[in-house]
């Protein structure tokens, strides 16, 4: 959407569009068209801004744009933008297009002219809005207007109020000297103590933060600019995907002067819309370009500055399940009153009443209410007759549910009431909307038929179900077997547990086997017979002596492979040392024989210690396993 | 040797078949019971609404129960047979029983209504010059579903004991029959254990990454991510319209989209068009 809200750094372009000449229907189109400008009364060199705004309900194409001018006034290339919105109305959801046509038209002589009607093909058919008259006088047009007191009036251009915006001149003077004290002029929802851009910025809020599904929350788009008024142009509708927005005309914008970290800025609130969360979340909406354009926001002659808003965000919740009546349905926020009225209360069987129950509060309100059910007693769908608007930026109203019901059987009915459970964000709680609708009193009619009588020929659900009285024993599920800890292991465990046993065993066999064999070995042997002669040393001397003397064997065999037990103990020196043994090492092995023999015969008088024997066995038995043996004589 | 073996080989039967222990029957909480007699007594009285408003609402408290998805079924039948019937109130009563079916697969009642409601469903889209549609599941979970998770586990854990037995006779056991017989084990049990711990494998990973759920919408066309409608394959509507009572199975929540899988179609459906089933 193109709006011209000020002229381009100039007076009378600071004026809004302030009058929306007419609204027409082309011919035999189905858009409608809106045709705006921005004063009535301009000077002559003053930027003035015709618009044409078609509203369609679908996308259309726009060619040849016309808007036909006086002499001695010129017209640049019109600029068009598009908006699209979702939106509800009259209990229904529709999408709108707005396709905005936007011409500067500067005056270069005076008088009264007539210009237009601007006009458009839209889809191959001729729109056109209403021609314009305007006067053109001679100067400026309000330019030199004193600063007002408060927010700057885009009506009151003819009472004497400055087209400038609160706190701004166009001669340069600051008028916040004269009123240092002023209260801010500005709607307090275009305060920002940041801004997040030196030169230009959109923003978007969405207020209240937190809300429940179905409250309603209010999104604001505003644009700042720090260079002076400005033109959007390019400007999108904000987006608001996951929220039902309620469509409201939007107020003339107007700008203000909003001091952010010491820099003025020209703000403006371009959008305000209600909008109602469709569900639960962090639902964000709000994002929003725009251009501006205006002197001082210029990238080149052809470009202004482009930005796009932030993106707003609301946390929704649902209403809490505690406490949640039979009924309600999530969205049914507000504040709601219910009335009802019945019609005639006298009737015969097989006839009908009307009810006609009002349902009236702050909030979307609801489109559907809980009837009483009653056999014999048939509610027809209802027309519906609403009046919901926005009221101060609060949707409200009444929606009127017109029910025909049948009554067929005679007697004194109690109709019941109808309800609407919602839930009441204020207190936080649930609450059942009701009206009574007292009785009736239905004559008998020998000519009414019996709603159960009549049967219906292709009814193959008959009887199907039958409803279960109680709640009977079900199994709760166990933890799914494959959910449980170790069940993968095991089952891969138990035959790889099988090989790995198996692996051991061969391993355990082996290695038995190994054992057996290195046990057989003189050396092995040897080892066992010094270890038995250590242990036995202290308990049993002759078991020790014994091992001594089986080990100084087994290590004259090992060395030499004679099995020195066959030869005389007095020829052992004599035997080993022609066999090549060194003769130290025969004579002390010898020694150790006698000693040997000297402990088990003598025994302690021996004064030999058989620890002490075994560890000579020991020593020479090492000793011996390193020494060379010289050539046998 | 051979003691150990068998003491070994009975210690891994009898903690496989531990798992397996009696499921203990569930309880019904006194508040539930009481709204669910009161749902009945209105379902009785012909309030269907205000019966499948309490039934919903119990549904809604995280109450599972056969017996209540069953009346609130019969609730939603009646709606349906009603002068007051709401579109979907065929799928939702399809939904309903196979909620009753996922919690207690042996109903043969809900199994019985489910068929004779899915036909009348049918039956109505082909009044309607609409073909029935009903989608044959992917070849995956076809096969997985041949039988509960559970029974694939236990056939793995058998195949698992089998080879086990198959192993430890061949290599204990020096008698030649021994010998054969664990060969047959080794063969069999590796069959066993390899198929079964497969499709238990699938099968967890279906019930992990994806979740029942029927098309309550009279019918349902699959979009695209960002919810444009999908194209039609080879020009045939049936491959992008669901019909109301299909199952469908659900693979990943947005806010305002759920990505389902409906036979070898993907797609996403807006929420309200489907009913996820309560699992226990």
């Amino acid at each position: 959407m193109s709006r011209a809200l000020g002229g381009v750094g100039r007076a009378a372009g600071a004026a809004v569009i302030c009058a929306v000449i007419s609204t027409s229907q082309a011919a035999h189109a189905a858009p409608a068209v809106q045709t705006a400008v921005s004063t009535q009364h301009i000077g002559v060199g003053e930027p003035l801004v015709v618009q044409i705004t078609v509203t369609s309900e679908t996308d259309v194409q726009f060619t040849d744009a016309r808007l036909p001018l006086a002499p001695g006034m010129t017209v640049g290339q019109p600029s068009l933008s598009r908006s699209s919105q979702v939106s509800y109305s009259n209990g229904q959801v529709s999408q709108q297009y707005r396709f905005t046509l936007t011409w500067n038209v500067v005056a270069s002589k005076t008088g009264t002219f007539r210009i237009g009607p601007p006009s458009v093909l839209v889809s191959g058919e001729r729109a056109q809005g209403s021609p314009i008259q305007i006067q053109v006088v001679a100067g400026s047009t309000g330019a030199s207007r004193p600063l007002p007191q408060r927010g700057f009036d885009p009506f009151g251009m003819f009472g004497g109020n400055s087209p400038f915006p609160p706190g701004f001149s166009p001669f340069g003077d600051d008028t916040d000297d004269q009123q240092p004290q002023q209260e801010p002029s500005y709607p307090v929802e275009l305060r920002l103590d940041k801004a997040p851009d030196p030169n230009a910025f959109v923003r978007a809020t969405l207020t209240p933060d937190q809300v429940y599904v179905g409250q309603q929350v209010m999104l604001r788009v505003s644009t700042y600019g720090a260079h002076g008024p400005y033109n959007l142009t390019n400007l999108t509708e904000p987006s608001h995907a996951e929220f039902l927005a309620f469509d409201v005309s939007a107020d003339q914008p107007q700008f203000y002067a909003v001091p952010i970290g010491g820099v003025r800025y020209y703000a403006e609130k371009i959008r305000e819309l209600p909008l109602f969360p469709l569900h639960a979340g962090k639902l964000r909406a709000g994002r929003t370009k725009a251009e501006f354009v205006a002197r001082g926001y210029m990238r080149d002659p052809n470009t202004g500055t482009e930005r796009e808003s932030n993106w707003a965000e609301v946390t929704v919740i649902e209403p809490p399940l505690a406490g949640r009546p039979a009924g309600y349905k999530i969205g049914d926020v507000g504040d709601y009153k219910l009335t009802a009225t019945v019609e005639p209360r006298d009737i015969m069987a097989g006839e009908a009443v009307s009810v006609v129950a009002t349902l009236s509060g702050v909030g979307l309100v609801p489109f559907k209410i809980l009837t009483p059910e009653h056999p014999g007693v048939e509610w027809l769908e209802p027309s519906l007759t609403e009046k919901v608007e926005a009221t101060h930026g609060q949707v409200g109203g009444t929606r009127t549910f017109s029910y025909v019901v049948k009554v067929s059987d005679p007697g004194k009915l109690d109709l019941g009431e109808v309800t609407l459970p919602y839930f009441d964000a204020k207190k936080r709680d649930y609450v059942i909307a009701r009206a009574a609708l007292g009785s009736l009193n239905v004559k008998v009619n020998p000519n009414a038929k019996r709603a159960d009588a009549q049967q219906k020929p292709d009814d193959r659900l008959a009887n199907v179900l039958t409803p279960r009285d109680a709640l009977g024993a079900f199994p709760s599920a166990s933890r799914p077997l494959a959910d449980r800890t170790g069940f993968w292991a095991a089952l891969l465990l138990a035959p790889f547990g099988m090989v790995f046993a198996g692996g051991a065993v061969s391993a355990a066999t082996r290695a038995r086997t190994k054992l057996r064999e290195r046990g057989a070995s003189l050396a092995a042997q040897l080892e066992s017979a010094l270890r038995e002669a250590r242990e036995l040393a202290k308990s049993d001397v002759a078991g020790s002596v014994s091992a001594t003397e089986r080990a100084v064997f087994l290590a004259i065999e090992a060395k030499l492979g004679l099995k020195a037990r066959a030869i005389l103990k007095t020829e052992l020196a004599s035997s080993l040392t022609a066999r090549g043994l060194p003769g130290a090492r025969a004579q002390a092995l010898a020694k150790l024989l006698e000693d040997c023999d000297a402990v088990r015969f003598v025994g302690a008088a021996s004064g030999l210690d058989p620890a002490e024997l075994a560890q000579r066995a020991a020593k020479n038995a090492t000793e011996m396993r390193g020494e060379k043996l010289a050539a046998a004589s | 040797m051979r003691r150990f073996f068998v003491v070994w080989f009975l210690a891994v039967l009898a903690s496989a078949l531990g798992a397996l222990l009696a499921q203990p029957a569930r309880a019904a909480e006194p508040d539930s019971a009481r709204e669910f007699a009161a749902a009945r007594d209105a379902l009785k009285r012909g309030a269907y609404t205000e019966a499948i408003d309490t039934l919903e609402l119990l549904a809604d408290r995280g109450f599972v129960h056969p017996d209540a998805s069953f009346n609130r079924a019969v609730a939603y039948v009646e709606r349906a047979r009603s002068s007051s019937a709401a579109p979907g109130d065929l799928g939702r009563a399809a939904a309903a029983l196979s909620e009753v079916l996922v919690l207690r697969p042996d109903d043969e009642l809900a199994d019985t209504g489910l068929a004779r409601i899915r036909a009348e469903i049918s039956r109505r889209h082909a009044r309607e010059g609409t073909a029935p549609v009903m989608a044959r599941a992917s070849l995956g979970r076809a096969v997985t579903s041949l039988a509960e998770e559970n029974t694939w586990a236990v056939t793995a854990l058998v195949g698992s004991l089998l080879l086990t037995l198959g192993l430890g006779l061949r290599r204990f056991v020096k008698r030649t029959s021994a010998g054969l017989a664990g060969a047959v084990g080794i063969g069999l049990g590796a069959l066993l254990l390899v198929s079964g711990a497969g499709l238990c494998a699938a099968a967890r990973h279906f019930r992990l990454t994806s979740s029942p759920a029927v098309i309550v919408a009279d019918e349902a066309r699959l979009l695209d991510a960002s919810g444009k409608p999908l194209p039609q394959r080879g020009g045939a509507a049936d491959s992008v319209l669901i019909p109301e009572g299909a199952s469908v199975y659900v693979l990943e929540r947005r806010p305002t989209l759920f990505r389902v899988e409906w036979g070898s179609s993907e797609g996403w459906l807006t929420p309200g068009q489907l009913r996820v089933l309560a699992t226990r």
